[in-house]
């Protein structure tokens, strides 16, 4: 019975994480069309739409964050493992085991604090003013699911006792 | 808390994390959740640093940064950029070393199309080694006109370098991406005087042998189909913001239409294409951008600590000319690119460099163009640079690292040449900037 309940919890999960990666594309494509219309409306002599700045501002956090899970997932993330590499085995696993607990835990409490502070916001009914308002919780709630799935991945990888291996940038 | 302490707990801190594998975000987030606990006041001072995390990515001024990568991606998948190594191949006939000579005359013109110097070093990799490999050509003239021709994407416009490092430093970004132009195409020209004197020197280091030479109708067509309407891009980015059509994060976008344009006239447009490009423009992106997000805090907390001030003071006391101090702040750019990626140098080095720079009253603009030739020598410096690596994973088998960095040497030194250029005339990287704000 448990066993079914977690593997349909760890399917929704792979869902959650799918729907993000694909919400994260959308939101490029989105960006990509809003700056074409903003910039051909106000060359032709029309009002700007007002809204679109800050959609897009807000578009880049939110893809940002959409793809960072995924990201852990398929050690896309920046690491440098040059020095790890010259340690002994030994030594490469307990640096492995200690920057993953060390990821666990920071992310962890970034996305906690962030969440926390969410909450704050919106009781307080703070905004954020751009070039329209926007409740002052969403950049706080993009961070926290963002940084809380990332702490996750970073979980699953600590517990199944594989290693982070990252990717090496790009320039 | 002496500075210096500050200092070392936090530069200390940022590089013990870094050093033990922890990604680069996770080690920029604790060394600033903790940083932010022990000088901003505990919680509150933690809760501040999220604050500003939130605020760090949600900026117009970085929209070309994803947007560059996703135009650089398209001219890829589509087979746009295959399609003008072609065409400018018919038009190099057979002149000896002319894989060589088209690796950085290729490299260059998608460098003006593309932002993103992995992609460039790729599609150079991709569409040119197995060709020099079968022709029988030495091994350091494969990979050395490969390894520095794909970093010239980091300093030709558009590059989302630039864009990342002037948005950063508080650096006019129109101005940057502009003034990587010159001293871009200075090097490109640099590049195939160091082929022809390689040649010179051991004529067969390339050998000559005998194509299927097009016929000038065949170049024509290959030049006016495939060539000429890359112009298009160009203007899209480059032209819309001389023009003040567009500002330059919203030329990029305008760089990505007018590649959707031009592939969907070559009949070349799949949905295939457009899902590669969207994921890798959006995994690229996600990568450096949470960078940003993570690291956000870090120069806030090297000033609050007292550490940025401590800097600067013993900095004073150096007794360094200014342009030793740019020296030395170049060296550092390259050390640290021997083992970190070009995102982590700019984050743990504009906080203390951008206020010597102020300091000594130089242009930020020129020691904007000067960090990117730093930068991009990093990518291919001895033993850990970036792309080292990616040309020993597609070189001839039995190639050692030692080999790929002997190649290396010669276009690194003419990159330092060329920074050695821009100090004695700075009006190389300024003149085209202040052109167009006059």
């Amino acid at each position: 019975m448990w066993k079914i309940l977690l593997m349909f919890l760890m399917r929704l999960y792979d869902g959650v994480l799918k729907v993000l990666v694909a919400l994260g594309a959308a939101c490029l494509v989105f960006i990509t069309v809003a700056i074409i219309a903003d910039v051909a409306l106000r060359n032709l002599g029309y009002r700007a739409i007002q809204s679109t700045s800050a959609l897009i501002e807000y578009g880049l956090l939110f893809s940002t964050m959409a793809i960072a899970p995924y990201l852990v997932r398929t050690n896309g993330h920046v690491a440098i493992q040059s020095f790890v590499e010259k340690m002994p085995k030994a030594g490469q696993y307990v640096a492995s085991r200690l920057s993953l607990m060390l990821s666990v835990l920071v992310l962890g409490l970034v996305s906690w604090r962030a969440a926390v502070i969410a909450v704050e916001v919106t009781r307080s009914g703070a905004v954020d003013m751009r070039s329209i308002n926007f409740p002052g919780s969403v950049l706080y709630v993009m961070l926290s699911v963002g940084l809380g799935l990332m702490a996750i991945e970073f979980l699953l990888i600590l517990v199944r006792g594989e290693r982070f291996h990252g990717s090496q940038g790009e320039g | 808390m002496e500075w210096y302490l500050s200092a070392l707990y936090l530069v200390g801190g940022l590089l013990f994390c870094m050093f033990i594998g922890t990604p680069v975000v996770v080690a920029f987030f604790a060394v600033n959740v903790f940083g932010a606990a022990i000088f901003m006041g505990g919680m509150a001072g933690i809760d501040q640093a999220i604050t500003n995390s939130t605020t760090a990515v949600t900026s117009f001024a970085l929209v070309p940064v994803p947007l560059f990568m996703l135009m650089g991606a398209l001219l890829f998948h589509t087979g746009l950029a295959a399609r003008v190594f072609d065409a400018l191949d018919k038009c190099f006939g057979s002149i000896k070393g002319r894989l060589s000579y088209l690796t950085v005359a290729g490299g260059t013109l998608f460098a003006t199309l593309s932002g993103s110097s992995i992609a460039n070093t790729a599609l150079l990799g991709t569409t040119l080694l197995p060709d020099m490999i079968k022709r029988g050509y030495k091994k350091h003239m494969i990979m050395g006109p490969i390894l520095a021709t794909g970093g010239l994407a980091m300093i030709i416009p558009p590059s989302s370098l630039a864009v990342l490092l002037g948005s950063l430093a508080r650096i006019d970004v129109g101005a940057l991406l502009i003034a990587g132009l010159i001293p871009g195409l200075i090097l490109a020209v640099g590049f195939i005087i160091v082929i022809a004197v390689q040649i010179k020197l051991d004529p067969d280091a390339a050998p000559g042998y005998d194509t299927q030479r097009a016929s000038a109708r065949e170049i024509f067509h290959a030049v006016v189909v495939d060539v000429l309407p890359m112009g298009l891009v160009v203007f899209a980015v480059i032209g819309m913001i001389l023009l003040g059509w567009a500002t330059p994060s919203e030329s990029a976008a305008f760089g990505t239409l007018a590649v959707i344009i031009l592939a969907v006239f070559q009949g070349v447009l799949t949905f295939s294409a457009i899902n590669k490009s969207l994921m890798e423009a959006l995994k690229v992106s996600g990568m450096m951008l949470i960078i940003i997000v993570g690291s956000t805090t870090f120069s806030q907390l090297l000033a609050f600590s007292g550490a940025s001030a401590g800097l600067i003071g013993y900095a004073k006391t150096l007794d360094l000319s200014p342009m030793a101090l740019v020296g030395l702040m170049f060296l550092i750019v390259l050390i640290l690119g021997m083992f970190m990626d070009q995102l982590s140098i700019m984050m743990l080095t504009i906080p203390i460099f951008m206020p010597l720079i102020a300091l000594h009253g130089f242009d930020p603009v020129w020691f904007g163009v000067v960090m990117l030739l730093g930068l991009e020598l990093s990518l291919a410096t001895p033993p850990f640079g970036l792309l080292l690596f990616v040309m020993l994973s597609v070189s001839p088998p039995g190639t050692t690292i030692i080999e790929v960095a002997r190649a290396a040497v010669p276009f690194i030194l003419c990159t330092l040449l060329l920074v050695v250029l821009l100090v004695i005339f700075p009006q190389l990287a300024l003149w085209l900037p202040e052109l167009i704000r006059n």
